[in-house]
Formats: structure tokens, sequence, C-alpha cells
């Protein structure tokens, strides 16, 4: 796709160099047909080089990134498009791309399972509105082709040579062999062309379940690659006369670029524009048609609009969601202004171009584990109802984003913890019983704060008793030692 | 624990059939299958694995989670269809694409020499393959696949190399994990990668060693040995007969006698006897992205599989005069065309025979290796072997230094060897001990090894407690006036931690912090505190005239402390300033309302380092 962009409009003669966002499509709007000598985007150098830094991942494939863990999902979108589920410590983050659930097309389907368990669901590319079916949007254009043909015209796709373009070429083949029309070849003309046609057929792992059938029998996974072979389509970078030779019409040119502004789309219409038999559709939904025709004046080539955009609608990923139970759905502002998903309000953060969103997210919990050593050095209270319950102290081992609780380096950072209920009678028993010669001299009691203060005589120390809070004070650690096996035996220790 | 036992592969090579048992009782026992191959050496009921040793009433899918194949050689996936479709095993079975897309290729081969050729009658039929294959979940290479969707049995999947598709499965269940190899090459061919495995320090490697004693010379060599035996024979008038399987080897020798032939304008004939496997170099065609860099970056212009030079093979041209080259099938000379022409070429000593690959005991080929000159096929058939005879090692088996390689790679705390001869293996294992400091077994057909791993208990903490935990680590950084020693700074790998653990009956027990637990447990928290006033014997202490008695017991007692302490527990501070000591809760400081008095008070929470610093201070300060 960059390749193709770069041939299209990069490489110009300017050298000063204004680096574009790449993948960013707003860069066509408003271009005009000198616009490429004004700006220059990367070069073919650039890319590969780019591209060389690319670590290729497969779906399912967890990659351990310093404390993150990151995932890809297939998106169903196109070739290798992806989803992605970023696992930071037990919280759990989907970024949702392009994506798509429209059935019957080349690529993998989209992976529901990218949203499991996820705290945080980040939606960006989505369309608004359900819009026309993919199946109609495909018969209208097979219609319009076959109409067209049968009038001995020719049919000019401009479009990019990715994507969504290799169902519609395998549809159209169909469809007009359906219809009875034979021996129409097909040309598809763009510096990229033969690298993504033939690309696109040893990548068979990432398509749908039938395309991989294919690939084991051993036929061709894309429908297109027989019809390269059967010499029914054609591939070339350019409309010139390396094309000739094959060259017969009438046909259907499947042409860069989209926005009619560079490529062999341009040669097409010059060709074919003064006659009202021939057809131009518009098949790509990011391009503005009309715009894309307005630099051409008094055409007759007759031009049809049938925009085939298969992104998830917030209508479906809202169905999706309801069931998947995540703390915040993050949309796009500009979306969310013309359709209100069907989730609770309170799911629903909006976000527009470079805001910031902060979310707390409050995972509870992260699973890791203890090692036997450990576990067997741990004391377990019974607190009633078969609950068990224990101080731990150990060291937690960090290796390779792995943990695991093992024993600690010292016991004496071992802590202890007092609770449960305590009775302030039983405690003055349990001291005048225990302690041979326990004079107890003092006893105050402040029922209004639940409180009391006990003083020994002998041995010598004081006892107070406020709510949850005891403290003991004396003179010796012996009577204090003494003092305190009394008074937690009524508790709970752990 | 881990327990295997080798149903076929155990001191053998064929029949790679490994059963391993794996888990602990947080995770449930889980029983796993590596590969289900058949025996090239055997033609009775020893060419499969034992089942029943598995279950003698065929229950197979109760007793097993499921078969993980390796490869597509047969000695790895051969027995398959009879397992799931005659056994009756119906759970699931993971292989790689290609391994799934050529596997029933060289299946149905097998069926139709086995019954069409030896006419036997109960063997599995060409439906029994494809109902088989239908049972298969193709995976790609590292992609993380939970089997039966269980989050405690985990498999990946990494490259191999031996041959398309070939690939090695790491299965963790829980906290343990084993890495079976299946075959693997460490070093990369004209058409293949080299193998790969992340380190992954499994509890135990099954690994292959066809060649555990053979350390071979480079690629190189050995391919312009291979080109310069081919093109004297040839330029002699003789002719070349490579017995190769279909699918692999015979790959990467034909891109090479292609490339050769192309240099040095060659024009004697090449043939490839294709027969079932006309449609193999399309699986490569269509596979590009499992094969090695070059042959992917070059395949637009160039597809590395449409060969110029080499022609589809035909009975007829056996008899031809001149010379030729022919790749013929199968590689071991056991049937098939690559016997019908050895039969015819051998007894003509301008003529070669190169065996590029290993071949089985009892095979012709092995006999052919073994130098014998006369060799019977059946009781009343025996070839003359006149032609000269060459041995290639082009098996894309991992060599001794390959397998140490791989070994020291993925990090492994036992190793486990099959695929292999007894005696060479013995070799091997001796050298692994010695080499890795390992144990290392190599277990015969129906010998149980048992691993004991260390068992781990699945915890749930608290995020809480742990960010407090995190937050609290300090990064022992060195002071200003020290020198920075750049060899000892390091990535702090252990964190003390400290909380409480609840549990509750069938629940994951939990760690948290003492207030989320007793929230939980609705027991109210007592906070218990103490106040020893220790009263300072003057007559016991050593006088120093400079200060008073209150301060110089504070000084003593802050140095013991404080050296016992970093002794012990090096992450508790101890802090001091002219009148008080501090400990976490502990406060030791001068009394103010006694004389000669120091007052301590601490939290129960520190009663055992209360405790350990009590005792120090009765040291001390004796009454």
């Amino acid at each position: 796709m960059m390749k193709e962009l770069v041939h299209f409009f990069g490489d110009s003669a300017l050298q000063s160099r204004t680096h574009s966002q790449p993948g960013s499509t707003n860069i066509f709007t408003g271009v005009t047909a000198d616009w490429n000598v004004a700006r220059s985007l990367y070069s073919i150098a650039d890319i590969q080089s780019c591209t060389d830094k690319v670590r290729p991942v497969r779906f399912g494939e967890h990659l351990n990134l310093y404390e993150l863990e990151v995932t890809a999902y297939s998106s169903g979108y196109c070739l290798g498009s992806a989803n992605w589920m970023i696992d930071c410590g037990g919280e759990k983050v989907t970024i949702v791309s392009s994506s798509s659930t429209v059935q019957n097309i080349h690529p993998l389907p989209f992976d529901e399972t990218v949203f499991n368990n996820a705290d945080v669901i980040i939606l960006s590319d989505l369309r608004d509105e359900d819009g026309v079916r993919f199946e109609n949007t495909l018969m209208e254009i097979g219609n319009c082709v076959a109409n067209t043909l049968k009038n001995k015209g020719n049919v000019l796709f401009p479009c990019t040579m990715n994507g969504i373009i290799f169902d519609i070429i395998d549809f159209l083949n169909q469809h007009i062999r359906a219809m009875g029309l034979h021996g129409i070849p097909f040309y598809a003309i763009s510096p990229i062309a033969e690298e993504s046609l033939k690309y696109s057929n040893i990548c068979g792992e990432w398509m749908c379940t039938e395309r991989q059938q294919k690939m084991y029998l051993p036929d061709n996974p894309m429908p297109h690659q027989d019809m390269i072979e059967q010499s029914s389509l054609y591939y070339a970078t350019r409309a010139d006369s390396s094309l000739q030779e094959k060259y017969q019409e009438p046909c259907v040119v499947f042409a860069g670029h989209p926005s009619l502004r560079s490529g062999a789309a341009i040669n097409f219409i010059r060709k074919w524009g003064n006659n009202s038999n021939n057809s131009i559709i518009f098949t790509e939904s990011e391009y503005n048609h009309e715009e894309a025709m307005s630099a051409f004046e008094g055409l007759q080539i007759k031009p049809t609009y049938l925009p085939i955009d298969i992104r998830l609608t917030v209508n479906e990923i809202a169905n999706m969601l309801r069931e998947k139970k995540p703390q915040h759905v993050l949309f796009p502002q500009k979306i969310i202004g013309n359709v209100r998903p069907n989730l609770p309000n309170s799911l629903i953060t909006l976000y527009e171009c470079l805001d910031i969103v902060n979310i707390s997210i409050n995972s509870q919990f992260v699973r890791t584990v203890m090692t036997e050593n450990l576990a067997s050095n741990i004391e377990l209270v019974n607190i009633g109802k078969d609950s068990l319950i224990a101080s731990l102290n150990g060291t937690l081992n960090i290796h390779n984003t792995k943990t695991a609780l093992t024993s600690a380096k010292n016991p004496l950072n071992q802590q202890k913890y007092v609770c449960g209920e305590f009775n302030v009678a039983k405690l003055i028993n349990e001291l005048t019983e225990q302690i041979y010669g326990c004079r107890i001299d003092e006893f105050e009691e402040d029922k209004k704060n639940s409180s009391c203060k006990i003083s020994l005589m002998s041995p010598k120390a004081t006892i107070y008793l406020n709510n949850e809070n005891f403290k003991i004070i004396t003179t010796d650690n012996q009577t204090r030692i003494k003092l305190t096996k009394i008074l937690i035996d009524q508790l709970v220790v752990i | 624990m881990i327990k295997v036992i080798p149903l076929g592969a155990g001191q053998d090579v064929g029949r790679s059939c490994i059963l391993m048992s794996i888990g602990d009782d947080s995770t449930g026992i889980k029983n796993i299958m590596f590969d289900c191959g058949m025996h090239m050496g055997y033609n009775d009921e020893r060419r499969f694995p034992d089942f029943s040793y598995i279950s003698k009433t065929n229950r197979f899918t109760e007793q097993l989670d499921c078969i993980i194949v390796s490869h597509f050689h047969l000695d790895h996936c051969g027995a398959l269809p009879y397992f799931t479709e005659m056994c009756g095993y119906e759970g699931p079975i993971f292989m790689t694409h290609p391994t799934k897309a050529i596997c029933p290729i060289l299946l149905e081969d097998y069926r139709k020499i086995t019954v069409e050729r030896k006419g036997e009658t109960n063997f599995f039929t060409s439906q029994m393959i494809k109902d088989c294959m239908k049972k298969v979940t193709a995976v790609n290479l590292h992609q993380t696949i939970k089997v039966n969707g269980d989050d405690d049995l985990e498999i990946k999947a990494f490259y191999a190399g031996h041959v398309l598709g070939a690939a090695m499965f790491y299965v963790r269940v829980g906290t343990q994990s084993t890495v079976y190899t299946g075959d693997y090459n460490m070093t990369p061919d004209r058409h293949l990668g080299a193998a790969w495995i992340d380190k992954v320090r499994p509890d135990l490697l099954i690994t292959e060693s066809t060649y555990a004693t053979t350390i071979r010379d480079s690629k190189r060599t050995r391919e312009r040995d291979f080109l310069k035996k081919v093109h004297d024979c040839v330029s002699q008038g003789g002719k070349v007969l490579i017995p190769v399987f279909a699918l692999g080897r015979a790959q990467e020798l034909c891109i090479l006698i292609e490339t050769y032939w192309e240099r040095n304008n060659l024009n004697v004939p090449v043939y490839f006897s294709a027969g079932m496997t006309e449609k193999a170099n399309d699986y490569y065609k269509l596979f590009i992205n499992w094969t090695n860099e070059k042959i992917k970056n070059i395949f637009v212009q160039r597809n590395m599989f449409d060969f110029k030079h080499i022609k589809p093979w035909d009975r007829q041209y056996m008899d031809l005069p001149g010379p030729a080259v022919l790749f013929a099938t199968p590689g071991m000379l056991h049937i098939g065309t690559s016997l019908e022409v050895f039969k015819k070429w051998a007894p003509h000593p301008e003529n070669m025979v190169i065996m590029p690959g290993y071949c089985v005991a009892g095979t012709v080929g092995a006999k052919v290796l073994n130098g014998d000159k006369e060799i019977y096929i059946d009781a009343y058939n025996k070839i003359l072997v006149k032609l000269q005879v060459k041995n290639l090692s082009f098996s894309a088996h991992a060599d001794a230094k390959g397998i140490l390689q791989l070994i020291k790679q993925c990090d492994p705390k036992n190793v486990m060897l099959v695929h292999g001869e007894k005696a060479k293996m013995e070799f091997l294992q001796e050298k692994i001990k010695r080499e890795c400091r390992v144990p290392c077994y190599s277990p015969a057909n129906g010998e149980t090894i048992i691993i004991d791993t260390p068992l781990s208990i699945p915890v749930d903490v608290s995020v809480d407690l742990l960010k407090r935990h995190f937050a609290a680590q300090k990064l022992p950084l060195p002071s200003l006036d020290k020198r920075i020693d750049i060899m000892r700074i390091k990535p702090v790998n252990g964190i003390p931690i400290q909380g409480v653990l609840t549990m509750e009956p069938d629940q994951i027990p939990r760690l948290m912090d003492v207030d989320e637990a007793m929230r939980d447990t609705n027991l109210p928290l007592r906070e218990l505190t103490f106040e020893v006033i220790k009263t300072i014997n003057p007559n016991k202490m050593q006088k120093n005239i400079d200060s008073d008695i209150c301060t110089q017991a504070l000084e003593n007692i802050y140095e013991t402390v404080r050296k016992s302490l970093k002794d012990n527990v090096n992450d508790v501070e101890v802090f001091k300033d002219s009148s008080q000591i501090k400990i976490r809760s502990m406060l030791i400081r001068v009394s103010d309302k006694n004389f000669n008095s120091l007052n301590i008070s601490w939290n129960y929470r520190d009663e055992n380092m209360a405790n350990h610093v009590m005792s120090i201070i009765e040291k001390i300060l004796p009454e």
C-alpha cells in the first residue's frame, strides 16, 4: 500500500521532503492534479528501511514488551488486519481498529475473543450507520458491469490494489460468466498489481476457512490467481505498450488511483471518457467521487457511485459488547455525534483527537503462583465456615514478566495480626486465674467510649482496652509476653 | 510431575509416538500424545504404536487431551488415521498449516502401496484419511492456543526447519512445561530456514537425536561434493539415481541441480519421478511463507519452485541410453519407482546412486549404504549391486552440535532423547550431562520416565497490595561518593511482600492487604501495642564520662541492632536521632518520666522483629 502511494504520489523531483502522515487518507482531500509535484512523500527506500524494522507477529502470539503482554486478534477487515489486546498486570485494554463482520469475504473472520475479560475497550474506525448490505452493493456492481459489457462498453474501477477489491474481482468474474458473458478480460493496472495479487495468494493462513481448505488441496486460495493462470486477468504496472499485446475490448479495468489524480485510471478516462456506453464505478467509500470527477470536464462516460464500506457499525459493536461486561468503552466523538450506541451511559467515554483520557481501572486481583516451599510454611487458621486465613510473608520474584511467590529471605519480616471478638470480663478472669498472686489494683470502665483501663500491682503493668486498640505497658519483657499470651488467647492470631 | 512414555521412537527411529502426562492438583493431569507415526521397517502390527497402552477398552478420547503432530513425515503421522478412524480417538489434533495440507497426500500414497500393491485389507481407506484430517486444527507459528478452551493447557509452535511446516511444540500446563522438537535442523538450507526456539526454560525437552554422534562439515562443502559427484558421473555417460522423499529434501536438491545446470549450461536431462506428488511443488509455491527469507523475497519475480531443467519422469525413459539424473521416490529404496529403477541401473558400474538421507534398518536403502553387493528383495529376487554408491548426509536433522545448541537455546531442566539409535544416544546422553549439566534420559519404548517438578499453587494477589509493595521498593542507588560499578547494576527481580492469605473452599487462595482481608472476613482487626519501660542499671554499664547514660545506651543499641538487622533483613531501615531509634513501628526513646529509663513501644504486627530487637537490648542492658 505504501509503495503504491509512493508510486502514485511520491518520488517527486523536488528535494524538499515534507513528511506526510503515512496511512492518513486525508492528504488526498482537495489535492489537485499537480499536487504530487508540490509535496513529496517518503521514498521506496524509506519504506524498505521502515518495514525492515517491523517485527512480524501472528494472531494469537503473545508478545512480551517489558511489563505488557500484547496480542493481535484477527479483525476481519483485510489480510492480516488486527485488533489488539494489551494486558498490563491483569488490566486488559482492547484496541479495536478497522474491523468487519461481513460474511463471505477473503480475510480470516473477526475474532470476538479480543473482548474477553477486557476492562477497557477503545474503538476507533467505526461506521455510524448500517447502510446498504454488502451483498446488495456487490450485486448492483455486478449488474452495472454486466449491463455495460452487454452494450459493448468498458468498465473502469478506480481503486487501490488491495483489500476488498480481491473479492470484487472474484465476484465479477463469476457474475458476468453467469450472465453469459464469456471471454471478457480483466486488467489490474497498478505499480504494485503483480506483487499484490501474487502475494495475497500465498497468505492462505490469513484467510477464511473456505480459502484455507483450498490451500490444503493445493488450489490457489485466491481465485484471481486462477484467473491469471487462465489468462482472464492480466496485470501491468502502467497503461503502456507492455499491455498492448494482451489488450482487447470490451474489458474491465481496475486501476489507480481512486482520487483520479494519478495513475493509469487517468489514461482510461481519456480513452473512454467520450463514450456513454462506458462506465466508471467508484467503490471506495473513502474518496469523494464528485471531487474525483471534477478534474475532468464534459465526460460522456457513465459514473456510478456504489461505495463498499464493510467496517463495523456502532450498532454492531454495541450488540457484541453487551455480553462482554467491560468497565469502559471509548468511542470517537465524531461518530457518536450521529448515533447513540445502545449501551449503558456509564460505560461510555467519548474522545476526540488529541484528548488525553484518564481511566481508572479497579481490577482486583492478578494470578500468580507460590512455591511448595513457601506454601508448606504457612500456618492457616480456621475462622469458621471452612474459611482459612493466614499471614503470608514472601518474596515476589519477577522473571520475564512471569511472577512467582517464593519463601521470604528472612522470617523476621513476618508480620502478625490479631482480630476477632473480645470480652473484658473474660480477660480479667483469665488474668487472676493464670497469674499467681495477680492483684488488680484498679479497674476503670468507661461504658460510653467502651474503653477500660486495668492496672495490675503484681506484676506491675497496665492494660488499656479501647475499641479495637489494646495497649500493654510493662517494665519488663517477660511480663509483657505473659500478658500478651492471655490477651490474645481470646482472639484470632494470624 | 511429568511422566513420559515413548510408544515409538524410544531408542529407535520410526513410529514416533510419545505420551506425556503433565499437571498437578490445581490444573488436573493432562495427557498429550506427541506424533502418531508408523514404522517403515515393519509390515505387521509393529508398524503402528501399541495404543492399547493408553486404554485397553479403546476409550482414547477420554484418556487423551490432544495429539500434536510435528511434521508430515510418515514416521510422525502415519498412524493418525488408524488411531482416529479405526481406534476411535475423537479429541483435538494440532499441526501446522503445511503439515495439514501435505500429510493426507503422503498418507494416501502409503495407503495405496499397502492396500493396492501389497493387497492388505484391514487398513484405513481414503475416506478415513479425509475424515481424520477434518478433525485437525491448523496452527500458526508462535500462536498460543488454549486446548479445549482450557486456560491451563497451552501449546505454541516454533519453526523447526526440517521440512516444510515442521514445528517444535511448547506445551504448558499450569507452571509445568515441555518442549517436543519433532525433527529439526539447526542450519538453514537452500529452501528452509533454521530451527528457532525462545528461551522457554521447560521442565523437559524431548529432542530427536538422529545424528547424535555426527558432526557434519559445512553445508557448502556438502553441496559442492554432491554436485561434483553428479557432474562427474553424467559427464562419463552414467546415470545418477537419487532416491528422495517427494517433499522436503527433493526440493532442496532440485534447487541445487537447477541452479548448477543453469550456471554450467548443462543439457543432460534431469527427471523428477513425481507420481502421486505431481503437486508437491505446488505446496511449496503456496506455502512460500514457510520457506526461507531469500525465496520469500524473490518469489514475485521468480518462484524458485518453478523448475526449468527438471522434467517429469516417464517409465519408458528407464531404458533410454545416455546420461541422465533422476530424483525418484521413495528415499529408502524399499518400494516404488526408486526401487524399480535401482534394479535396472544397479548392475552397471558407470551408474551411480546417491543416498542423500537416512535409511531405516531393514530397507534396501540401508543395505545399499551398508555396502552389500548382493541384495535380496524377497526370497527369489536378488540385485547385483555394481554401481557406485555415494552417501551424502543431506537429511535435515540437527547434528550433535545442533542438538547442544538447541538445548542451550531453550534452557531446559531435563532432556530426553528419542528418535535415534541406542548406542549413539548413550554417547550423546553423556555429552549432554557433561556439557549442559542437566539430567538426560533415553528411555526405550514402553519405558516410563518420571520428572519431578516443583509443585506450585496458584494465588490471586490483590492489585492494591502489589502496587503498594512495588511503590515501596527502593532502588539500591549508590551514594555519590561511591564509584558506580556498572556490572553491579541489575534489575530488581524479587521484592519482599507481606499480606494476608485467605482461603475459601473450591477457590483459588487470595493474597491481600490485612485491611482488605478483614473486610472480606468480617472480623474486627485489633491493634495491639506495647510499651516496655526499661530501666538501665548504671552499674552494669561501661561508663563514658562524655555523654549521659541513656544516650550511650541508645548509641549501643543502634549499632548492634543495625548490624544484626543488616545481616538478617536488609530491607528494614533503622532510623536514629539524638533521643530515639525507629525501626518500623518500634520506637526506642529516652523516657521523659522515668529516670535512667528507655521507653520501648511497638505494634504487635512487628512482634517477630521486636522480639529479636528486645533480645539484643536485654543483652546490652542487663538487669
